[in-house]
């Protein structure tokens, strides 16, 4: 019986260390749900473009939370605010933080936020993972609550956007939400997300015209060419990504990983 | 270092598109502010700048100068250690990219002398060739002095196609393979972050063929953007400035 116990605490003596050597217990704790892929429509396609297809991923069934970043951080120093450079994160990276390792006031189970593109993408590798691509997100979130298509459900449009418009401004805890088809949560209703390729939906080609497109494409007459233009929540959706930077951080931009 | 800024030609190029698109893009603005009214006040300067960053495309002329040299001042005027990055060098992405010999290469290497980057992709037969060629006609446009101090480095974001050896073959046929012109290949993610940093954007059609923005990013001595050329065709001299500068 001895023998046992001690075996056992040994083992876990063993697995304590491991998650320790990791950066974190609850960052490899992270629950992925398996999406099969397929098509996603682009909101802008570029003359003569199809559906992107998307493979087969997995991606966190939750936002990524304080808790798991300040492991993350806590383990990899350089991402500490105050020791990130300008060029991965300003002032306004981790914000609100009591110091590099301490949340303060902040809700661990609340998803991190004022995370830059560089950090989230790092805190992905980290793990082992990546960020989801602007096409897999979409694809996850276009999923209904009971269909794999949210559209074939009455009232999806609605029901998203107001998620979307009524988020709170500081994030409640991650996992509240209703889970959808893939069993995800939070894609609409606590922030919005980082995504691998920023901005690049709205990139016309190997062509000359550059940017211009994009501002035609969400301010002009081009939106009409927009796949479903009841979707308006997806529409506000890319206008978001589009107009951001890496260095970009904000309280209610989070993120989470896939593979 | 915002991407999302048009040059004064093509801004003035579009006259009557503009004032369309600002009327639009102010609609939309107040469509994205009614609806961040009931998503507080965070949300709202998020959505705000989001529709704001392409109003700001419409209406700027020659940002990017005006930028490149606030960036350039603010370096010049901040006490740094001996041997300490600003800030906002970019040789502060120290992951290895593979250069066209087939070794590893990081950008810090460039460090003491200033530098051209282009990203483009192999087989790109549109764009790219006109990219390099840029970066090609800027060699040639420095004194010969200025032009022995300054490093190309063209990057391609095509990490499941090129290889060093493609590169080589490419640089090659163009009379490219040479002294102080660095082709690199790096890692899916080391490649988006290096276009992040540079304000490209890109995305693979998955036929091979890439979207992607046309820039020419001039950097000083330390990694830091001091000139940026969007667009094809444009006016080579603030990238020529800002390598004569570099070398004052």
């Amino acid at each position: 019986m001895r023998t046992l116990t001690s075996i056992f605490r040994k083992a876990l003596g063993q697995l304590l260390l491991a998650a320790a050597c990791a950066f974190g217990a609850q960052a490899f704790a992270a629950s992925m749900a398996a999406v099969d892929g397929g098509l996603v429509e682009p909101l802008f396609p570029i003359e003569g473009e199809g559906a992107t297809v998307v493979a087969a991923f997995r991606i966190d069934v939750l936002p990524v939370t304080n808790a798991e970043f300040l492991a993350f951080v806590a383990a990899n120093p350089e991402w500490q605010r105050g020791n990130v450079p300008e060029v991965f994160g300003g002032a306004a990276y981790l914000r609100g933080w009591a110091s590099g390792t301490d949340l303060g006031a902040l809700d661990p189970d609340a998803p991190v936020t004022n995370v830059t593109w560089f950090a989230a993408a790092a805190y992905c590798e980290a793990r082992g993972a990546r960020l989801p691509t602007e096409a897999e997100w979409e694809f996850v979130a276009n999923a209904g609550f009971s269909n794999e298509l949210g559209r074939n459900e009455p009232g999806y449009n609605e029901r998203v956007l107001s998620l979307t418009a009524n988020r709170d401004p500081v994030p409640g805890p991650v996992g509240h939400g209703a889970a959808n088809y893939y069993g995800v949560h939070d894609m609409h209703g606590l922030v919005w997300e980082w995504v691998f390729d920023i901005g690049a939906s709205f990139n016309t080609g190997d062509s000359r015209s550059d940017g211009d497109r994009r501002l035609q494409l969400v301010c002009g007459g081009g939106s009409a060419g927009a796949v479903d233009k009841s979707d308006y929540a997806a529409f506000l959706r890319y206008a978001f990504r589009s107009g951001l930077t890496g260095d970009y951080s904000s309280g209610g931009l989070g993120f989470r990983c896939a593979n | 270092m915002r991407h999302v800024r048009g040059s004064g030609a093509r801004t003035a190029a579009r006259g009557p598109l503009v004032g369309r698109t600002r009327r639009v893009a102010a609609l939309l603005l107040v469509a994205a502010l009614f609806l961040a009214a009931c998503d507080g006040k965070r949300e709202q300067a998020a959505s705000a700048g989001a529709v704001a960053a392409h109003a700001e495309h419409a209406g700027t002329a020659q940002a990017q100068d005006v930028d490149a040299h606030a960036a350039h001042a603010e370096h010049a005027g901040t006490v740094l250690a001996a041997g300490e990055l600003p800030g906002t060098s970019l040789f502060h992405l120290t992951s290895a990219f593979t250069a066209q010999d087939g070794a590893e290469f990081k950008l810090a290497e460039l460090r003491g002398h200033p530098s051209v980057i282009v990203m483009f992709y192999g087989d790109c037969t549109t764009a790219c060739p006109l990219l390099v060629k840029s970066a090609q006609d800027i060699e040639a446009a420095l004194p010969s002095d200025i032009a022995a101090g300054t490093q190309f480095v063209m990057v391609s974001f095509d990490t499941d196609r090129d290889t060093p050896d493609k590169l080589r073959a490419y640089a090659d046929e163009k009379g490219l393979d040479k002294d102080r012109w660095h082709w690199l290949i790096g890692s899916p993610l080391l490649t988006r972050q290096l276009a992040t940093l540079l304000g490209v954007q890109y995305r693979d059609g998955g036929n091979g063929v890439f979207a992607h923005s046309n820039l020419v990013t001039v950097l000083d001595a330390d990694g830091v953007p001091t000139a940026r050329l969007e667009g094809l065709g444009v006016d080579p001299e603030p990238a020529l400035a800002a390598l004569r500068a570099a070398n004052d």
